[in-house]
């Protein structure tokens, strides 16, 4: 009787571990197979924001992104081997910047890269990555027109306006910016990231 | 026989004992991923695949489970298959898998998966089983896609993310169709109208 109950706790146990076993292979497996694809979309995303800060919104295929990634992009990384800011060449020979700014949103972080031009205030473009925002309020920040009108300001930014039906027609004041309609916590989270994103570009070009 | 037999599961799974609106079951993702139709079918898709690998593994060693660890080892099948998704859709559709966020690690938890192990996979063969898991995830998924087609056009006057010719112009978009109440209103109107006209509930059942 009492083997019984010790055998059939043994075999609950290995029952147990070989599910686990067989679980954990199972994951592995997919894992690595697809390990290269992975990193290499995480690698892509990377290289497309910074483009896409730079101003460059698409190349013409990717081999053309990874080309000029590689030719004009000097990657800084912080010390914990993260990529942290971007020196980034253009055509001139004029060195801007790209940085990366790590806020917070209505439910979570904000990861934004902004793209400033040579003379170290001017923003050359705005994209924004890795945020949980609400799906059509909060998250309309990745359109276009919200991203574009940033380009050519230098900030601070104090005041933001409503959003306009005609996107062509967007202010053009240097401290202002059209917020997205029903995401007030955003629109203010965006003007604190884009403020701070300008103190920091300031400093990093005096260390330069 | 069993064809027929096989239908009749299928279409019961599926209709009558629909997880969502007769079992209220896995709401929490009804509510998190239905704003936009894109996400909700990659979600809908993630869930038929777990729902049913999961129910036909679980099917396949049901005799040998002892009883005191059988749901940690549906737990444990059930994350596995989850991460597989989850993994699969960062190599392939990468933007979506950035959209979706923890939303597809979070099948895990999803009721459906571990009532349907419980209930179902545990009494029966494996192919049932499986088709069980089919019809459940797809009586799961129309239900969704039914309320995500109905909060993005009002919500983002879109479909799957694209404008919509002589609506997107002159719709003011209902804000509150992309929040999480939005869902819960037009989950209840869908549950309503279903219990009303199309699947009404016998009066004399207990």
């Amino acid at each position: 009787m009492k083997t019984n109950l010790v055998k059939e706790r043994i075999f609950t146990v290995f029952f147990m571990v070989a599910v686990t076993f067989v679980a954990i292979t199972l994951v592995g497996i997919v894992d690595i197979v697809t390990a290269e694809s992975v990193e290499r979309n995480r690698g892509l995303f990377l290289r497309q924001a910074v483009a896409d800060a730079f101003g460059i919104a698409e190349h013409d295929s990717i081999q053309e992104l990874l080309d000029w990634y590689e030719e004009f992009v000097t990657e800084i990384r912080d010390d914990d081997d993260v990529p942290d800011h971007f020196w980034v060449r253009n055509q001139e020979g004029e060195e801007n910047l790209v940085l990366i700014y790590r806020g917070s949103g209505l439910w979570g972080g904000i990861t934004a890269f902004v793209g400033f031009e040579a003379d170290g205030k001017t923003i050359r473009g705005v994209n924004f990555q890795d945020h949980v925002e609400t799906p059509g309020l909060g998250a309309r920040i990745d359109e276009r027109w919200f991203r574009r009108q940033f380009v050519g300001k230098y900030g601070p930014f104090e005041e933001l306006r409503s959003e306009p039906d005609d996107k062509d027609n967007l202010t053009k004041d240097n401290q202002a910016f059209h917020q997205v309609t029903g995401a007030t916590i955003t629109s203010e989270s965006v003007k604190t990231i884009m403020n701070r994103s300008l103190e920091r570009a300031e400093m990093l070009f005096s260390e330069r | 026989m069993a064809a027929g037999k096989t239908k009749k599961q299928f279409i019961m799974s599926a209709g009558k004992d629909n997880p969502v609106f007769a079992q209220i079951l896995g709401i929490c993702s009804t509510l998190a991923v239905t704003n936009v139709v894109e996400n909700t079918v990659v979600m809908c898709l993630g869930v038929i695949f777990v729902l049913a690998c999961s129910n036909f593994t679980v099917s396949l060693i049901r005799k040998w489970i002892p009883g005191s660890i059988r749901m940690m080892v549906e737990t444990l099948i059930i994350a596995a298959f989850v991460i597989i998704v989850d993994v699969v859709i960062q190599a392939t559709l990468p933007g979506v898998s950035r959209q979706l966020g923890p939303f597809v690690g979070l099948i895990i938890t999803n009721c459906i998966i571990m009532g349907r192990a419980e209930a179902y996979a545990l009494n029966n063969p494996p192919l049932p089983s499986f088709i069980d898991g089919i019809a459940s995830g797809v009586g799961y998924s129309y239900v969704l896609l039914i309320i995500a087609v109905f909060r993005e056009i009002t919500g983002s006057a879109t479909f799957w993310g694209y404008d919509i010719p002589w609506f997107s112009d002159w719709w003011t978009n209902w804000s509150i169709m992309v929040m999480a109440p939005g869902a819960f209103f037009a989950l209840a109107i869908l549950i309503w109208i279903i219990k009303t006209y199309v699947v009404p509930e016998d009066p004399g059942g207990k």
